[in-house]
C-alpha cells in the first residue's frame, strides 16, 4: 500500500478550477461563435484582452487594449499565483526593476502588477507588442549568414544595455528575441523566469525559500535547461557572465544548424558544460567565430569574455571580418583573410569597418550539402546531394559575377538569388527533417528549385526573375506539403512593389495562390480567385493568363467532383491556349490531363482514353517537363487498363515507365503508383504471380518511402492481399488487410468509394475462406456505398456485382450466383466498352455456371464469347486455355 | 421560454438544436469550463477552437438525449465529440499513428509540460496524468472529476464496459506507482520542469 494520499484526494486536490482567465477567454469566444450576446471584455488590470498570442514556457501572453492610453500591448500572465489575501510588495518591487531599461533592443515593459483572477492574484507583464517572430522561428527560415549575425549582434546590446542597468536576463534563448515585421530585433522576459520561480515556489511548497534582505533577482534558478549556464544549473549565484554564456549557445545553434547539447538527460548535459567547448571546424563557420564561440562558452564564468559588451564587440567584428574577407576574395586578391581572425578577439584592435563592394552570399546557398549528409537516409541520396550542391554553386557563382555590376542591378539579381537560396534552404530543412512528403516526391522537388538563369540582368528579366524564383520556391514548398510556408511567400509577394505595380505579375502569383488553396481544401476562395483571374485577363488580352487559370479551373472541377463545369472550361482553355504564341505545351497537355480524369470520375472510359491520348501527344513536345509527361504515360496506362485493354497497358509499362526497374532520379511515389498500377495490370492479364509481385514491391517501397499510413502504401497493401487471397494463402491476406483497410477508413471515412472497394477486397477474401456470411455482408455495405456515391450506372457497381456472384457460386448458391452475374453483366454492358476484358470475366463466369445446369442454353454463347475477347487481349494463355477445355468438355453429344 | 439552472442539460441542448439562443447562453454557461479544462490538460494551445468545434458537433448531432448518468447524457455525449476532437489533434501532430489506448498525451507533444501549473501536488498529478495511454487519462478524469458513470465512459472512449472497470483499475495503478515513483525525486526535479527546454 501506498504511504501517500488517496487518489480520490489527489484528485480532489488537483480538481481543475471552474474559473480563470483562460476560461472567461475561452467561453467569451464560445459565446461569440454560437451568436450568443456579447459579453464585457475580459480584463487584466486596466487592460481589455482583446486575443492570445501565444503559450510559452513561462505563461501565456495575450494582446490587449491600453484603453488609458489608447494602444495595444502584449501581456504575458505568468504561470502560479498567489492567495487573494496576500499582496506582496516586496515581490512587485522587486519586479517594478524589469520596467527600467529602456533601449532600442530591449521590449519595453510598460507596467507589471498583480491582478485578481477569481480569487487568485496572478502576475502581469504589460509591454510593447512586436508583431512579427521570434529568433528561434526566424532561425527556421534560413536566413543569410550575415543577418543571422546581425541579429546576434542587436541581441547583444541589448543584453549589454540591461547588464549595465544592474538586471540579469536569466533565460536568455532565441524565442526570447522578438524580431518585429520592421526588421526590429528586441529582447524579451528579462528577469521573468526569476519572477515566475518565485511565484510557483510560494504556492508549491518547494525546497526554495527566500533569504532575508535579498532584493535582487540574481541568484535564483529558473531559465531553460539546454541554454541555462553551467553555474546556473548548479544553482549557483549568477553573473552577467551567465547570460553571456546562454547567448553564447543560441549563437552556437544558429551557426552550426545543429543543438549543442544533445539529450534531455540534466547530468550528463551539466557534464558537457562543465568541460571546455567542442566547435567542430565547419566551412560556414569562420574561425573568429569559433573562437568567440570558444571563450563564451567557458565552464568557469570568469574565463568568459570581461562583458556582455565586449562579446558583443567582438562578434560585431567578426561580421566585419567575413564582409571584408569575401570582399577580398571576390576582388581576386586570393587572401583568406582569416589571418585577421585573431584580431577579431582582440577588441582593442582597430574598430573601423571596412565596407564591402559586394555583400556576402546568403549561407543558405549553403544548405544542400550541409542537410541530407547528416540524415541515414532512403535510397538516391548521394544523388540528389549533388543535385542540391550543384545548385548551390551555380547560385554562388551567380552572385559572385553579379557582384560587376552597377549597384542596382547587382541588387536586383541577388534579390532573385536569395529566393532561390531559400528554396534551396527550405528544401534542405524539410529533407533534413526527414519529412515524408518531401522524401516522396524528392526528385520532383530537386527539379522544382526555381531556374537560376531567370536571375540575369536582361532588358527587364530580373523583376520577372524574382518574382519566378519566389513562387517558384512557394510552388516548391507547396508540392511538399508546406501550405502555410506557400501562402506565406505569396502573400508576401502580393505587397511587393514589383508585383504591385504589374496587373500581369499579380495575376501570375494569385494564379499560383489560388492554387495553393485548392490543395488546402479551400476549395470556393481558389475557385473566386481563378475565375476573378480569368476574367480580368481575358479582358486585358492576356491569353496566356487567361488560358493558365482556365486549366487551373478545370483541374479544379475535376477535384471538386463537378463534371460540368470542368467540361465547360476547358472548351474555354482551348479557345484561350489557341491564342498564346507560342504554344505553351505544358500547359496544353496539363489540360487533356485534367480532362481525361474528369471524364474518368464520370465514368466515361472511352472518351477518358480518348483524351489522354491528347495529353500523351501533347507531352511528347520538345520542352515539356518530363514529370508532366510521365503522369500522361501513367494515366494513359491505366486507362487502357479501365477500358479493358491490359497487353496495351503493359507494353506502356514496360518501354515508356520502366515500372519496376530502378531508375535514376524518379520518384518514390511514383514508383509506387507504377508499381501498383503494373500490379493491377498483371492480375487482369491473370499473371498472378507477377501481379503478387509489383503489388509486394509497391507495399515495400510505400512503407520504406512515403510511411505505412501514407494512402498509396495503404492502396498497394489492399492489392497484395487480393492476390495473397487468390495464391491461397487466405490468413496471410486476412492479416495484410485488416490493418491497411482500417487505416484507410480512418484516413478516407466510412463512405468513401475506395473504401467500398476495399471492402470488396475484404469481401472476396472472407469468401474465399469460406465465410459466406460475412463476405455477403460485406458485399452488400461496398455495394450500397458504390451506389450512393455513383449510382447504379458506374463501372465500379459491376465490379462489386461480379464478385458478389462468383461469391455465390463458390458458396454453391448457383440461382443466387446467376442472378448477380447477369446483374452484373447488365450494368458492365452499360458502362464498359464492348471489348473490355471485364465484360469477358463475367460472361465467362456466367458461360461456366449455365453450362453445369444445361449443355445447351446460353452457356456456349457466353464462354465462346468470353474466350474471343480474352484473346484479343491477350489474356495469359493458360487461363484461355482451360475456358477453351471446359467448351470442348461440355460439347453436347451429336 | 426561460431556463434556468434548474433546466436539465438535455432540455437545453435541445433547444438550443432548435435555435434557442438562451438555452445555448445557459449551456455555455454550465459545461464551458468543464469541456475547456478536458482539453486544457492535454494540449498545449488551441484549446478555444477545440471547444467550438466539440460543441458545435454536439449541436449538429441528432441522435437521442437522456438524463445524466445514462449513455445519452448531454455530458457523455460531448466528451465524446471532445474526445474525438482531441484525437483528431493529436493525431496532425504525431508522425506515427495514434493508438488512444497506447499513446500518451505527452508521447504526442512532449511541449504539453510546459503548460503544468499551479501547486506542486497537482502539478505531480497532472504531470503523470499525461504519462498514461490518453484514453486512460481520460477515463480518470471523467470519473474523478466529471463523475460520469462507467455506461457513459464506455461510450466516450469506444469500449465495452467490462472493459472500461478494468483500464480504470489498471490506469489507477499505473498512476499511484507514477505519484509515489515521483515522491522520490527531488521537489528540485519537478519544480524546474516547468520552465524546461521548448524543445522536449
Amino acid at each position: 500500500m501506498s504511504s501517500g494520499p488517496s487518489l480520490q484526494a489527489l484528485f480532489e486536490q488537483g480538481r481543475p478550477a471552474p474559473h480563470s482567465l483562460e476560461i472567461d477567454q475561452a467561453l467569451g469566444s464560445l459565446y461569440e461563435r454560437f451568436g450568443v450576446g456579447p459579453r464585457p471584455p475580459v480584463t487584466i488590470g486596466r487592460y481589455r484582452v482583446a486575443g492570445r498570442l501565444g503559450t510559452g514556457g513561462l505563461g501565456i501572453v495575450y494582446r490587449a487594449f491600453d484603453p488609458s492610453l489608447k494602444r495595444f500591448v502584449a501581456i504575458k500572465v505568468l504561470k502560479g499565483g498567489k492567495e487573494a489575501a496576500e499582496h506582496d510588495v516586496r515581490l512587485l518591487h522587486e519586479a517594478q526593476v524589469l520596467a527600467r531599461i529602456r533601449h532600442a533592443h530591449v521590449v519595453e515593459v510598460f507596467d507589471v502588477g498583480f491582478f485578481e483572477d477569481h480569487g487568485r492574484q496572478r502576475f502581469f507583464v504589460a509591454m510593447e507588442l512586436v508583431e512579427g517572430t521570434d529568433l528561434r522561428r526566424w532561425l527556421v527560415q534560413g536566413p543569410a549568414f550575415g543577418a543571422v549575425v546581425d541579429a546576434f549582434v542587436a541581441a547583444a546590446q541589448g543584453l549589454a544595455a540591461a547588464h549595465q542597468a544592474g538586471l540579469l536576463h536569466r533565460d536568455f534563448k532565441p524565442s526570447n528575441v522578438l524580431m518585429g515585421e520592421d526588421d526590429a530585433v528586441k529582447v524579451a522576459d528579462f528577469g521573468l523566469a526569476a519572477v515566475q520561480q518565485e511565484l510557483l515556489a510560494e504556492i508549491g511548497s518547494t525546497t526554495w525559500s527566500i533569504p532575508d534582505g535579498a532584493v535582487t533577482l540574481s541568484w535564483r534558478p529558473g531559465g531553460t535547461l539546454h541554454y541555462m549556464s553551467p553555474e546556473q544549473q548548479r544553482g549557483e549565484p549568477l553573473t552577467p557572465a551567465s547570460d553571456q554564456y546562454s547567448f553564447c549557445v543560441s549563437l552556437y545553434e544558429a551557426a552550426y544548424g545543429a543543438p549543442l547539447f544533445d539529450g534531455e538527460d540534466r547530468a550528463s548535459i551539466l557534464a558537457s558544460k562543465q568541460q571546455p567547448p567542442r566547435l567542430p571546424r565547419d566551412d560556414r563557420v569562420p574561425r573568429s567565430l569559433r573562437h568567440l564561440l570558444a571563450l563564451g562558452l567557458q565552464p568557469r564564468p570568469e574565463d568568459r569574455f570581461e562583458s556582455m559588451e565586449a562579446l558583443g564587440q567582438a562578434l560585431a567584428q567578426v561580421r566585419a571580418n567575413k564582409k571584408r574577407w569575401w570582399w577580398i576574395g571576390a576582388a581576386g586578391l586570393g587572401v583568406t583573410g582569416l589571418g585577421v581572425a585573431a584580431a577579431a578577439l582582440g577588441l582593442r584592435g582597430d574598430p573601423e569597418v571596412i565596407e564591402p563592394s559586394c555583400p556576402t552570399p546568403p549561407a543558405s546557398f549553403d544548405r544542400g550539402s550541409s542537410t541530407l549528409r547528416r540524415t541515414a537516409g532512403p535510397t538516391q541520396q548521394p544523388e540528389m546531394i549533388e543535385a542540391l550542391d550543384a545548385y548551390g554553386t551555380a547560385l554562388r557563382q551567380r552572385w559572385d559575377s553579379s557582384c560587376t555590376l552597377e549597384h542596382r542591378a547587382q541588387a536586383r539579381v541577388q534579390r532573385c538569388l536569395a529566393q532561390c537560396g531559400d528554396a534551396l534552404a527550405a528544401l534542405g530543412d524539410l529533407f533534413d527533417r526527414g519529412a515524408r512528403d518531401a522524401l516522396a516526391k524528392g526528385w520532383s522537388l530537386v527539379r522544382a528549385l526555381p531556374n537560376v538563369h531567370r536571375c540575369a540582368p536582361g532588358d527587364e528579366g530580373w523583376d520577372h526573375g524574382f518574382v519566378a524564383a519566389a513562387t517558384g520556391r512557394a510552388k516548391l514548398l507547396a508540392a511538399a506539403g508546406k501550405l502555410a510556408e506557400a501562402r506565406v511567400v505569396l502573400e508576401g509577394l502580393l505587397t511587393d512593389p514589383v508585383v504591385m505595380h504589374s496587373d500581369r505579375v499579380r495575376r501570375h502569383v494569385e494564379i499560383e495562390l489560388a492554387e495553393v488553396d485548392a490543395s488546402d481544401g479551400r476549395y470556393a476562395a481558389a475557385q473566386k480567385t481563378l475565375e476573378h483571374t480569368y476574367f480580368e485577363a481575358a479582358s486585358d488580352g492576356e491569353f496566356r493568363a487567361a488560358a493558365r487559370s482556365s486549366v487551373f479551373l478545370v483541374a479544379h472541377g475535376y477535384r471538386t467532383g463537378n463534371i460540368q463545369s470542368a467540361i465547360q472550361w476547358s472548351r474555354t482553355a482551348q479557345t484561350q491556349l489557341g491564342l498564346v504564341q507560342p504554344r505553351d505545351y505544358d500547359l496544353e497537355t496539363m489540360l487533356w490531363h485534367n480532362l481525361a480524369l474528369t471524364h474518368m470520375v464520370a465514368g466515361d472510359l472511352g472518351e477518358a482514353l480518348t483524351t489522354i491520348r491528347r495529353a500523351v501527344e501533347h507531352a511528347s513536345a520538345p520542352g515539356v517537363s518530363p514529370h508532366l509527361r510521365e503522369a500522361a504515360l501513367q494515366v494513359y496506362a491505366e486507362l487502357l487498363l479501365f477500358n479493358g485493354r491490359p497487353a496495351e497497358a503493359l507494353e506502356i509499362h514496360q518501354t515508356h515507365l520502366q515500372t519496376g526497374q530502378a531508375r535514376p532520379q524518379r520518384d518514390a511515389m511514383a514508383s509506387v503508383v507504377n508499381l501498383q498500377s503494373l500490379g493491377n495490370t498483371l492480375m487482369t492479364l491473370h499473371d498472378l504471380e507477377g501481379a503478387w509481385a509489383a503489388y509486394r514491391d509497391a507495399y515495400a517501397l510505400g512503407r520504406e518511402m512515403l510511411g505505412s499510413t501514407h494512402l498509396q502504401t495503404v492502396s498497394a497493401c489492399l492489392s497484395l492481399a487480393w492476390t495473397q487471397g487468390d495464391r491461397g494463402e487466405a490468413e496471410q491476406a486476412r492479416q495484410t488487410l485488416e490493418p491497411c483497410l482500417a487505416q484507410m477508413v480512418q484516413q478516407l471515412g466510412e463512405e468513401h468509394p475506395n473504401v467500398s472497394v476495399a471492402r470488396g477486397i475484404a469481401a472476396r477474401l472472407a469468401s474465399q475462406r469460406g465465410e459466406a456470411d460475412e463476405a455477403w455482408r460485406l458485399f452488400q455495405r461496398a455495394l450500397e456505398s458504390l451506389r450512393r456515391n455513383y449510382g447504379e450506372s458506374h463501372y465500379s457497381v459491376g465490379d462489386v456485382l461480379h464478385e458478389m456472384g462468383v461469391a455465390r457460386a463458390r458458396a454453391e448458391d448457383r440461382e443466387g450466383a446467376l442472378r448477380h452475374l447477369r446483374r452484373a453483366l447488365r450494368v458492365r454492358e452499360a458502362t464498359l466498352p464492348e471489348q473490355h476484358v471485364n465484360r469477358a470475366e463475367t460472361l465467362a463466369a456466367l458461360g461456366r455456371l449455365e453450362l453445369e445446369l444445361d449443355d445447351t442454353g446460353p452457356g456456349r454463347q457466353h464462354l465462346a464469347e468470353a474466350i474471343e475477347i480474352f484473346e484479343a487481349r491477350q489474356v495469359d494463355p493458360s487461363f484461355i486455355q482451360e475456358h477453351r477445355d471446359l467448351l470442348v468438355a461440355k460439347e453436347p453429344s451429336p | 421560454m426561460t431556463w434556468d439552472e434548474q433546466t436539465s442539460d438535455a432540455m437545453l441542448l435541445r433547444a438550443w438544436r432548435e435555435g434557442d439562443k438562451t438555452a445555448a447562453d445557459v449551456l455555455i454557461t454550465r459545461l464551458g469550463p468543464r469541456l475547456y479544462n478536458f482539453f486544457a490538460s492535454k494540449v498545449v494551445d488551441g484549446a478555444d477552437a477545440l471547444c467550438q468545434q466539440a460543441l458545435a458537433d454536439c449541436v449538429a448531432d441528432s441522435g437521442p438525449l437522456g438524463p445524466d448518468g445514462t449513455r445519452h447524457s448531454v455530458r457523455c455525449l460531448m466528451f465524446t465529440a471532445a474526445r474525438q476532437r482531441l484525437l483528431q489533434r493529436l493525431g496532425e501532430r504525431g508522425s506515427s499513428s495514434l493508438d488512444p489506448g497506447e499513446r500518451s498525451v505527452a508521447d504526442l507533444d512532449p511541449r504539453i509540460d510546459e503548460v503544468v501549473d499551479g501547486p506542486l501536488q497537482r502539478r505531480r498529478l497532472l504531470l503523470a496524468l499525461r504519462q498514461l495511454p490518453v484514453d486512460a487519462q481520460v477515463a480518470l478524469e471523467l470519473s474523478y472529476w466529471e463523475r460520469l458513470t462507467t455506461e457513459e465512459i464506455a461510450r466516450v472512449i469506444e469500449r465495452p464496459e467490462p472493459e472500461v472497470e478494468a483500464q480504470l483499475a489498471r490506469a489507477r495503478a499505473q498512476l499511484r506507482g507514477m505519484i509515489d515513483d515521483e515522491r522520490e525525486v527531488s521537489d528540485r526535479t519537478i519544480d524546474a520542469r516547468g520552465s524546461e527546454d521548448e524543445r522536449g
